[in-house]
């Protein structure tokens, strides 16, 4: 059970160092972009904390559904993990956006389709941590967080269209058109690495957080069975 | 309004406050990682103790 916490330390490391690398590169050394200058240079910290807080929506679905099938699985402390990386990735994405939206469109925040929605997504992640530790019973809690998993995945793609159904200050999509992008090719190089950087370094924020939850249950079970 | 402001004004904070987010949650996750590390460590120490002690009789044990 007990593992040496080094090698996290050194994955944190690695981790941390590959961020400052090609979020460097985007300060820095990436190309301007025609229409709107040097702001844009927040696409590379926005769009992959949005793709990082999307991912995790997917993956707490699959959680969801998976804890459903076997609730006497550890797999609900997975939950819990996802939802605190998924709500941190998902405030990273409106306050990075919201300096966007500034200097762009003349506006901290606008009630528009996109950014509410956005809104909506990380009040379902505090709804589902919120429930996950008020409720007790194992088989209520993987119902109910369940349930909320539901409603997050679903919040994901209305998020994604918004900017198609609505009309929005957001731009229409540029990366994903049937047409092709219509971003530059080197643009879309350093987006496309920030992105993996990001959703790496997710993925192993929530290996990590799942461990310490593990861990923890462990050791409370242990203290229970030995002062029963 | 948008020629006046300088866009790193707005572009260092966003970086800055992801970076310093993600450090803080990476550094409690650390910290607290450790901690429960030390106690799964001692709780583990102490059974093994417990079990290798040599069982005496209450008359027979040494005062401390």
């Amino acid at each position: 059970m007990i593992q040496s916490p080094h090698r996290h330390y050194l994955i944190a490391v690695l981790m941390l160092t590959g961020l400052i690398l090609v979020w460097g590169y985007g300060i820095f050394f990436a190309v301007a972009e025609k229409h709107q200058g040097e702001i844009y240079r927040i696409i590379y910290v926005h769009v992959p904390a949005a793709a990082a807080a999307f991912t995790i929506s997917l993956a707490l679905l699959i959680q969801g559904i998976l804890s459903l099938k076997c609730p006497q699985s550890n797999l609900i402390l997975a939950g819990k993990a996802l939802a605190e990386v998924g709500l941190l990735f998902t405030s990273l994405t409106l306050v990075t956006g919201s300096l966007w939206g500034r200097p762009t469109w003349g506006v901290w925040w606008s009630w528009d389709a996109r950014m509410t929605t956005t809104l909506l997504l990380a009040l379902l992640y505090i709804g589902y941590l919120l429930l996950w530790s008020s409720i007790t019973q194992r088989d209520t809690k993987v119902k109910v967080c369940g349930i909320l998993a539901v409603l997050i995945a679903v919040d994901v793609p209305i998020i994604y269209q918004s900017v198609t159904w609505w009309r929005t200050l957001h731009q229409p999509p540029s990366l994903f058109r049937p047409q092709g992008s219509t971003m530059d090719l080197s643009i879309q190089l350093t987006l496309l690495a920030c992105t993996l950087m990001v959703l790496s370094l997710a993925g192993w924020l929530t290996h990590m957080r799942t461990h310490i939850l593990r861990l923890k249950s462990a050791l409370e079970q242990q203290a229970f069975t030995h002062f029963r | 309004m948008y020629q006046a402001l300088n866009p790193y004004t707005f572009i260092w904070p966003a970086y800055g406050l992801a970076f310093l987010a993600i450090v803080i949650y990476t550094g409690s996750c650390m910290l607290l990682q450790r901690r429960l590390h030390a106690a799964a460590k001692l709780t583990q120490d102490a059974t093994q103790g417990t079990a290798q002690a040599p069982i005496t009789p209450s008359s027979e044990a040494q005062p401390p």
